[in-house]
Parts: C-alpha cells; sequence; structure tokens
C-alpha cells in the first residue's frame, strides 16, 4: 500500500508540475513530482479534516481521484494529451546523448554519496528529539485517530501543556500530515518521506542549474550541496528544516529564474513551492516577502500587474488558510511574537555575532558562504557594470536580513537565546545554503567558464 | 576531416578533466576537513547497514535510542492497550551527579506516546493536575522513583519495574 501511496503522490505532483509549466524538462519533473504531490496531499488531508471526514486510507483516495480528474481536465484544457507522454523515451535518449565523462565521474560521487544518504535515512527509524517529541508522534496518532484537529493530543485535558508557548500545536502543518500519510498507508516509520524530499530537492537543484550553467556545472554544484556538512546530517533525521529548506530554496530560485526567463511555469512553480514552504514552517513567509519585492518592482516597471499579483494570492494561501483553520479549531498557543516596535542594541548584537559564526562556520556549510564572498569579490566588475546577478543577490542578502529581524522580534520565552540561536539558527540556514550556490555559480565570472567547458566536454550535441 | 579532430580533441579534453576533477576532488575536497567528515559519516553508517542489514525495526531503535526504548518495548509487552500508565520524572531517568543509562528524552510525554500508544501517559510533571491521574493502573519505577504513586508498600524496595498500581499482582495481560 505504501508503494501505491507514493507513486499516487508522485502521479499528483507530475499532473501539478505539467499543469504549472508549459515545457518542464525531465529532471524537474523526478525532483518536483513527489514534494509538490506530497503538498496537494497534505492539503487534500486539511481539507477533509476541515469537513469532518475522516482522514483514511479511503477517503484520501477517493480525494486523490478527485484532484486527478481535476488536474486531467486542466491538462485537457491546455491541449496536453497522452501523446505528449509519448517522446519520453526519445528525450530521455537525446539528454543521454548529451552527456560528458566529466558530467558522469560527478553523477557517480553524487548517486554514490546519495545512496549511502537514503539508504541511513530508511535503515534507521526517527530518533531525534523534535520528531518523537513532535511530529513523528503527531503523525503516528493522526493515523490511528484519523483526524489532526480532534488529535487527543491537542486536548488539554489529556495533554496539558499542548497550549503552550512553543508547543508543536502552533507548528505549520506539512510534516506532521506527510507523516500521518505514509503511517496510514501503513509504513512502519515515516523516514520515506525526509529520504525523498532530500533526494528531491537534489534533482530540483541540479534541473534548475543545468539550465544556467550547463549540465557540468550543475553536477558539480548539487555534489557540493549534497556534501555540506550539517545539510547531509540533518537530512536523514525527521526535523522540518531540510524539509523546510527544499520548498523554500526551489521556490526562491524558481521565482529568480521567471525574472530572466519570463517562462510562466517559472512563476507558477515558485508560488507553488513558496506556498508549501509556508505551510511546512510559517516563519517561511519571509521567503516571500523577500522574493516579493523584486517582483513588485519588477511588475511597477512593466506595468503589469497580474502575474505578481496571482503569484502571491498563490504564495500566501497555505499560510492564510493554516492561520484559518488554527483559529476556527483553536490550535493556536501564545504568540512569541513581539510587534511593538522597540530597541535592544544588545539582543541586535547577539543575533547577528551568532548569524555571522553560523555562516562562517565550514564545520556547518563547508564552503558554500565562503565561495559566496569570493564568487561576489570576483563578480564585482559585471556587478558594477551590468548589475549582474544583482536581484538573486538581493533576495539572498534581503532573506537573511528578514531572519535576523525575525528573530529579533521573538519573546524566547520557551529557551534561552543563546540556546536558540545556537542550535535551531545553525537549522533554518539550510534554506539559504542551496540559494547560495545558485547566486553564486550563476554569477558571469563563474557560469560563463562553466557553460563553455560543459560545451567543449560535449562530444555529441543534441540539436 | 576539420569534424573528426574536433571530436578527438573534445575525447581528450573529456579524459584530460577527469583526471584532473578526480585529482582535485580527491586530494582537496574528499580531504578538507568537514567535508571528509560527511563522507566519513557516510561510510561509517554503509559499513554498519552492511553488517547489521536484518535488523528488525525494534532492534534498529535500540541502536539508536539504547535502553530508553527497550522500556518502552518492555512497558508495551506487559500492559494492555488501554492501560493508564505513570511516568516519573527527569531526575528518576537522569539521577543528578550520577551517570544515566537512559538516552533522549524518555521521561517526555509525547515521546512516551509514540511508543505506548493507545496506552495513556501521565508523567510526574502533571500528575496533581491531570483528570487521567485517578485513573492509573499501571506504575514505571526507575531508579526507585515511582513507587510513591503506588497505592500500596511495597515488602521489598526495587529500582526498576512495571507494576500495577492497585496491587502486587503479576503485569502479564
Amino acid at each position: 500500500m505504501i508503494l501505491i501511496s507514493t507513486l499516487l503522490c508522485v502521479l499528483i505532483g507530475l499532473c501539478v508540475v505539467r499543469t504549472a509549466h508549459d515545457s518542464p524538462s525531465l529532471a524537474e519533473y523526478a525532483g518536483l513530482s513527489f514534494p509538490l504531490g506530497l503538498f496537494t496531499q497534505t492539503i487534500l488531508m486539511i481539507a477533509l479534516d476541515a469537513c469532518s471526514v475522516p482522514i483514511t486510507p479511503l477517503s484520501l483516495l477517493l480525494a486523490d481521484g478527485v484532484t486527478l480528474a481535476l488536474l486531467g481536465y486542466l491538462l485537457h484544457k491546455k491541449g496536453v494529451g497522452l501523446q505528449d507522454c509519448l517522446p519520453f523515451w526519445k528525450n530521455v535518449f537525446q539528454q543521454l546523448r548529451s552527456v560528458n565523462l566529466v558530467w558522469l565521474l560527478l553523477m557517480g560521487f553524487i548517486v554514490w554519496f546519495e545512496y549511502q544518504n537514503l539508504e541511513r535515512c530508511l535503515f534507521f527509524p526517527s530518533y531525534d528529539r523534535d520528531s518523537l517529541v513532535g511530529f513523528d508522534t503527531i503523525g503516528y496518532v493522526l493515523s490511528q485517530e484519523h483526524t489532526y484537529k480532534g488529535l487527543s493530543l491537542f486536548n488539554t485535558e489529556y495533554v496539558l501543556d499542548i497550549k503552550q508557548t512553543g508547543s508543536y500545536i502552533a507548528y505549520a502543518p506539512f510534516v506532521q500530515l506527510a507523516y500521518g500519510y505514509v503511517y496510514l498507508f501503513g509504513a512502519e516509520t515515516s523516514k520515506l518521506i525526509p529520504a525523498l524530499l532530500f533526494l528531491s530537492l537534489l534533482i530540483g537543484f541540479y534541473a534548475v542549474m543545468t539550465r544556467c550553467i550547463g549540465k557540468t556545472g550543475a553536477a558539480l554544484a548539487t555534489l557540493f550541496l549534497l556534501l555540506t556538512p550539517q545539510l547531509l546530517a540533518f537530512s536523514s533525521l525527521s526535523s522540518t528544516n531540510i524539509m523546510h529548506a527544499v520548498f523554500a530554496s526551489l521556490g526562491t530560485i524558481y521565482g529568480l529564474l521567471w525574472l530572466k526567463s519570463r517562462q510562466q511555469g517559472d512563476l507558477a512553480l515558485s508560488a507553488l513551492l513558496l506556498g508549501a514552504n509556508c505551510w511546512t514552517r510559517s516563519e517561511g513567509i519571509l521567503f516571500v516577502v523577500a522574493l516579493g519585492v523584486p517582483l513588485v518592482i519588477d511588475s511597477i516597471k512593466r506595468t503589469s500587474y497580474k502575474h505578481v499579483l496571482v503569484w502571491s494570492v498563490i504564495a500566501l494561501a497555505p499560510f492564510i488558510g493554516w492561520t484559518v483553520f488554527q483559529w476556527i479549531f483553536d490550535l493556536r498557543t501564545e504568540s512569541i511574537l513581539i510587534t511593538h516596535p522597540f530597541w535592544d542594541g544588545e539582543k541586535m548584537e547577539l543575533i547577528w555575532k551568532h548569524l555571522f559564526n553560523h555562516f562562517a562556520n565550514t564545520f556547518y556549510y563547508g564552503w558554500t558562504f565562503w565561495f559566496v564572498v569570493v564568487s561576489f569579490v570576483l563578480n564585482g566588475w559585471f556587478l558594477i557594470k551590468e548589475k549582474d546577478n544583482l536581484t538573486p543577490l538581493l533576495v539572498l542578502a534581503g532573506s537573511i536580513f528578514l531572519y535576523g529581524m525575525m528573530l529579533y522580534h521573538i519573546n524566547f520565552v520557551w529557551d534561552t537565546i543563546d540556546n536558540v540561536l545556537t542550535h535551531s539558527t545553525k537549522r533554518f540556514i539550510f534554506c539559504f545554503v542551496p540559494i547560495a550556490w545558485f547566486y553564486a555559480s550563476t554569477n558571469k565570472i563563474i557560469a560563463t567558464p562553466l557553460r563553455r567547458i560543459d560545451e567543449l566536454l560535449t562530444i555529441s550535441k543534441v540539436r | 576531416m576539420k569534424k573528426n579532430v574536433s571530436i578527438i580533441q573534445r575525447i581528450g579534453f573529456n579524459v584530460a578533466g577527469c583526471l584532473v576533477l578526480y585529482v582535485l576532488l580527491s586530494n582537496f575536497l574528499f580531504k578538507q576537513q568537514d567535508y571528509a567528515w560527511s563522507i566519513d559519516m557516510l561510510d561509517d553508517n554503509h559499513d554498519f547497514i552492511m553488517d547489521n542489514g536484518k535488523m528488525n525495526l525494534q532492534e534498529r531503535y535500540s541502536s539508536k535510542l539504547g535502553l530508553s526504548y527497550a522500556l518502552f518495548d518492555s512497558i508495551r509487552a506487559k500492559t494492555p492497550d488501554s492501560a493508564v500508565i505513570y511516568l516519573p520524572g527527569k531526575e528518576a531517568f537522569f539521577p543528578k551527579n550520577q551517570a544515566s543509562i537512559f538516552t533522549g528524552e524518555p521521561f517526555e510525554k509525547m515521546w512516551a506516546i509514540r511508543f505506548l500508544y493507545p496506552r495513556k501517559v501521565v508523567t510526574e510533571k502533571e500528575y496533581a493536575r491531570s483528570s487521567y491521574a485517578k485513573h492509573i493502573d499501571y506504575v514505571i519505577v526507575v531508579n526507585g522513583k515511582g513507587v510513591e504513586r503506588l497505592k500500596y508498600s511495597l515488602p521489598y524496595p526495587i529500582q526498576f519495574g512495571i507494576l500495577r498500581a492497585d496491587s502486587l499482582k503479576l503485569t502479564s495481560h
């Protein structure tokens, strides 16, 4: 049953990707289908629960059937039919003809390391604190009780402290629902979710980088991403951070791609992925804001507002929907946000000192942020002369700035600020790692030689 | 002729590129201490899995959670699904100034629920406030703590046990 449910997830995701984008590459299909399919499944679960329909395998399968029918109708309206699937093997063969030995070597390393990572993720069950005290337990109990809003764990008569500040009841529901989904279909552990999501991040990242710097450069960047020390370490655990990084980073990158490519599909995928990012962690809204600013500026320059309006509605809908769901069904805790303006120089200094130390720490993120600095400096001439890659730089810097300001406006009642800044902050920074590699690798000074190398190495060109 | 030379050159670039890349990766990237840590972590886990691939789920949990998991596994075996179970607090599992045989947070309610569901759990932290406290069927004794929640006196002190709350009957079910 778990195999069928996973394939169903992927099928829904494939349809979502094709509905959103007119010409996704094979790698984009492979990288985005599972995350977007799973996102859709969790939306269906909450929708069923909101209508007081028990979340069971049968009700989910029926909801999936309706969803597939709707997606099929939308694809039919776009003129997409089964005949579009036929050139699949021709496309694969054409892609394989254009590979080179360096790419093969890099892919060999990536496949081997990710195989080992997938193996350890699937072998060991969830054992990290956050999973056992929160997400995995909630998902497991959901699969037994077939409800989210009515979960016994959310009843203050049973779990007395469930509405205390910092409690898992207030977390955005994607991870808990995703775990519940696999448990419902008979999985022994929920580790399939983090395993497949990290794999999707690697493939999705490779897909977008191929569009910018060629497949050889993309493979090199993907290898660096995969081996980022703490990112790799956490990828086999069950906490929300890696899963959040999948949506936040790819959503941001697709939005930046749209500003260059103007392909509607890129903006649509950006909106969906950033919506899923808010559905995974509510603070993901800062990525919507960070990317929203250049999108709004762009729309003002072009006096065309429809695209950005639709993008923001889709990206913000899950955040708004979850907030409404929380209010209606009383799944809230006391807010930890400080909403009035204030100045605390000591707190501000502490936050930025910790953030700086984290970014510079190669044990956490390898050479990622040092490469950003090197690439920025080397690209200085093109940045000043042509404003090359200015928007990705501003979005990256802007999202980091917003994150720092968000930390400043949090009232750390559930733990000491030092503890949170030392342990939790380093995990949120995972979201910035793929964006950092995207920015640094697509700077002209880096991208041009990489594309040239890719051309020189290609033995047989695809026409 | 020009096209053939070009292809030969490309093949040459490929071979040279592979050699250069392999040398650079294996001497720099893979040897850099932080990336080496990543690779060693993967290798160590891979070796462990190759040696212990036949472990069942309980054994895999135990390999990560140690005696904390074994305790809950034992509680599951000795209590019915409808049981209401008392769990002592943090100081029972991790006494001050003493090394503990436990790992993780077995004293945390949600942690315990993960392994004991559908049984109900009442922790020491909420004992005074919980309406479930009146219905406790089983008491978990850890490092001697928890006996105070029994409705009877024990004829001898115990350090660890899964006891019925109301009488000293055998706990098999």
